[in-house]
């Protein structure tokens, strides 16, 4: 006993002397401090490296449209010297041809003198900006053009064919079937060239951006080419279920304090689903090729089961008696919660032995709402009505928040029961990353409802890229695999 | 503090540096109370910060700052403890032993008793130093002892007696010098 007093005191002397005595360490310790995170801190490029690629994908999207439609600007014109050149010897042999107009302009001037309303139309050999050599003319009656009764006329005069050198890239083809030669002039008056192509090279019109306000297509929306340039807007919906790793937390002490509380921490993977919802918007750069962004809202939820064990005895002090009082907090990315549990003895005849293991098990449900944002490239082949579409998205997620509910608390013992005592209390907890990204891949079937208007569902996956939680060591990246449909309106 | 706090959180090299010399001073104590030497404590030091700062995300503001940075420099100091080789061995000291060098004592009109038993602390053999650092200081029951330490209980038992013996018989040696 006497011995034990003298330990004491000892033991409380040396924790006074310590309490009370400090010391500085050297400089160079702080220095090796800062060595050490300066030589482990994450380049710039590896923290972003996904804008980069998404930079890469759409510089990439960019130069393969500007190339696509250098390469037919450049089959176009060669058509066009080639038909041209025919255009050219068979006037030069049909002396029938020296009676048509000359020009264009002097038809010009005979339908104005006529009286009758005029619409102009650019000419293949317009040169904008520059004099104009040849105009086309279609004529209606009192201004108003009726396509049925009458038909513009294509001028009595030889037009040599050229590719229009247009700022802005742009250029009007005529059909060779429709170049009328002179003698088709006479037989067929009313055939007249239609505008097949209007292409605008992407890295042109940027590397030019004023370029293309002065052009000054004077073409009828049926004149015009279908693509590019169409906008596809419409809900999407899917559902996925979803997979994230998570380093999960829980501590458990005694209600009243002391000892020594108990840590169990868990590196799970933790399963759930995630439903996303919102606008799609899909500009169509060429035939099959979109480019495509939105705007979605999405909900992710996981359920687990904390199954923290411990020990009776000593490292549980206020462990006698029948009835015992823990807290116990729980630490999961969304939350934090504290519980009051009171675990009770249920045959008090029975004498536990402080070594007798006791295990709990909380169930918690959480859930994260994200605001997504996408952006991708999709590619969409039509077969009549049917259509079959591939996708791959970078996503944004923006955190809007996240919460934690306590669902379910039982005791694995057969001698105990626990309750809950009052209600849990909630915390935020700030390691949950405000921002990740996501890449997401789909196919999708379509069919086209009517023109225009084209519904699409198909299987979608989504892979996390950056951890969604700040905590180094967390490393909390997930898989999502699940179904996406979508009701899509063009524009 | 919080502010100071969020900075680092954040990576701040310039709050980090202001929440090292807050707390250097206490934890470099602790530090030179389980280290071997002044140079092993140093080394000790930086280790645990670099270990707080690593996981300062994981302090949840539910008790006191400092016993969490406390807690974490005492976990780097016992894996440095058990990094050692023979860390555990027990042998028997004889008096040779438990003489200390006169060269190894402060001068005691200069010195404050921490000091002085920081030296004599130095001079356990490290298992007994553990064992008496986690119990006394820390707090930490025989069997947390005996799981952090790998050890059976009854080994935290003796050596924490043998550990205050031998701390006792340094002191009043020293006393008597």
């Amino acid at each position: 006993m006497a011995e034990h007093q003298h330990n004491d005191r000892f033991d409380e002397f040396l924790k006074n002397s310590f309490d009370n005595y400090s010391e500085s360490p050297p400089d160079s310790v702080w220095e090796g401090i800062d060595a050490a995170f300066s030589g482990s801190r994450v380049p710039l490029w590896r923290r972003h490296w996904w804008l980069g690629l998404i930079g890469l994908v759409l510089l990439g999207t960019l130069f393969y449209q500007h190339f696509y439609y250098q390469k037919k600007l450049n089959q176009l014109e060669q058509k066009l010297l080639e038909s041209s050149e025919k255009a050219v010897a068979s006037t030069s042999t049909d002396s029938a041809s020296q009676s048509v107009a000359s020009s264009a302009d002097e038809l010009a001037g005979d339908a104005v003198q006529s009286g009758v309303s005029e619409r102009e139309f650019i000419s293949p050999d317009n040169k904008l900006g520059g004099q104009s050599n040849a105009r086309w003319y279609e004529m209606g009656a009192g201004g108003m053009m009726d396509t049925v009764t009458q038909r513009p006329a294509w001028p009595k005069a030889k037009l040599p064919y050229q590719t229009a050198a247009l700022p802005g890239n742009a250029t009007a083809n005529a059909t060779t079937e429709s170049q009328p030669s002179a003698s088709a002039i006479d037989e067929a008056p009313t055939a007249r060239p239609t505008v097949q192509l209007v292409a605008i090279a992407p890295l042109r019109l940027l590397l030019h951006p004023g370029a293309l306000p002065h052009v000054d297509l004077h073409l009828r929306a049926s004149q015009m080419a279908p693509a590019p340039g169409n906008l596809w807007a419409g809900a999407l919906a899917g559902m996925y279920s979803t997979q994230r790793k998570f380093k999960q937390a829980s501590t458990l002490g005694h209600h009243h304090g002391g000892g020594f509380p108990h840590h169990f921490v868990y590196q799970s993977n933790m399963s759930g689903y995630s439903t996303s919802a919102g606008l799609m918007l899909e500009k169509q750069m060429a035939k099959e090729w979109s480019l495509r962004t939105g705007l979605l809202y999405t909900k992710t939820r996981f359920s687990y089961v904390h199954a923290p064990t411990f020990e009776l005895g000593e490292s549980m002090p206020g462990m006698h008696g029948f009835d015992h009082d823990f807290q116990y907090s729980l630490l999961t990315p969304s939350a934090k919660a504290t519980l009051t549990l009171r675990v009770e003895q249920a045959d008090t005849t029975v004498q536990i032995p402080n070594d007798e293991n006791i295990e709990l098990r909380v169930g918690a449900d959480q859930e994260f709402r994200y605001l997504s944002i996408p952006i991708g490239l999709s590619w969409r082949k039509q077969w009549g009505r049917f259509g079959l579409g591939l996708s791959t998205d970078f996503i944004g997620n923006l955190l809007l928040g996240s919460a934690m509910q306590v669902s379910s608390i039982e005791v694995l013992h057969p001698d105990f029961r626990v309750h809950q005592q009052g209600s849990p209390s909630f915390g935020k907890l700030e390691d949950i990353a405000s921002f990740n990204v996501e890449l997401a891949t789909a196919a999708s079937f379509s069919v086209l409802l009517k023109p225009g208007l084209r519904l699409q569902a198909g299987p979608a996956m989504r892979f996390q890229l950056s951890d969604s939680s700040t905590g180094s060591q967390n490393g909390s990246k997930g898989t999502s695999v699940g179904l996406e449909g979508a009701l899509m309106c063009r524009f | 503090m919080d502010q100071l706090l969020k900075a680092c959180l954040k990576g701040d090299r310039n709050a980090q540096k202001k929440f090292y010399n807050h707390f250097k001073d206490k934890m470099f104590v602790v530090c030179l109370r389980y280290a071997n030497n002044r140079q092993d404590a140093e080394d000790l030091l930086q280790e645990g910060f670099i270990r707080v700062f690593r996981d300062l995300h994981q302090y949840h503001g539910k008790g006191s700052l400092e016993g969490w940075v406390q807690r974490v420099i005492v976990h780097a100091a016992i894996d440095y403890i058990r990094s050692q080789q023979g860390w555990m061995k027990l042998k028997k000291l004889d008096s040779d032993e438990l003489q200390l060098p006169a060269e190894d004592l402060p001068d005691e009109g200069a010195m404050e008793t921490g000091k002085i038993l920081i030296a004599l602390m130095q001079k356990l053999p490290p298992g007994f130093r553990a064992v008496l650092n986690m119990h006394v200081m820390e707090g930490f029951t025989h069997q947390e002892i005996a799981t952090r330490l790998g050890i059976s209980e009854g080994t935290s038992k003796s050596q924490l007696s043998r550990a205050r013996q031998l701390m006792k018989k340094l002191f009043e040696q020293k006393l008597t010098t």
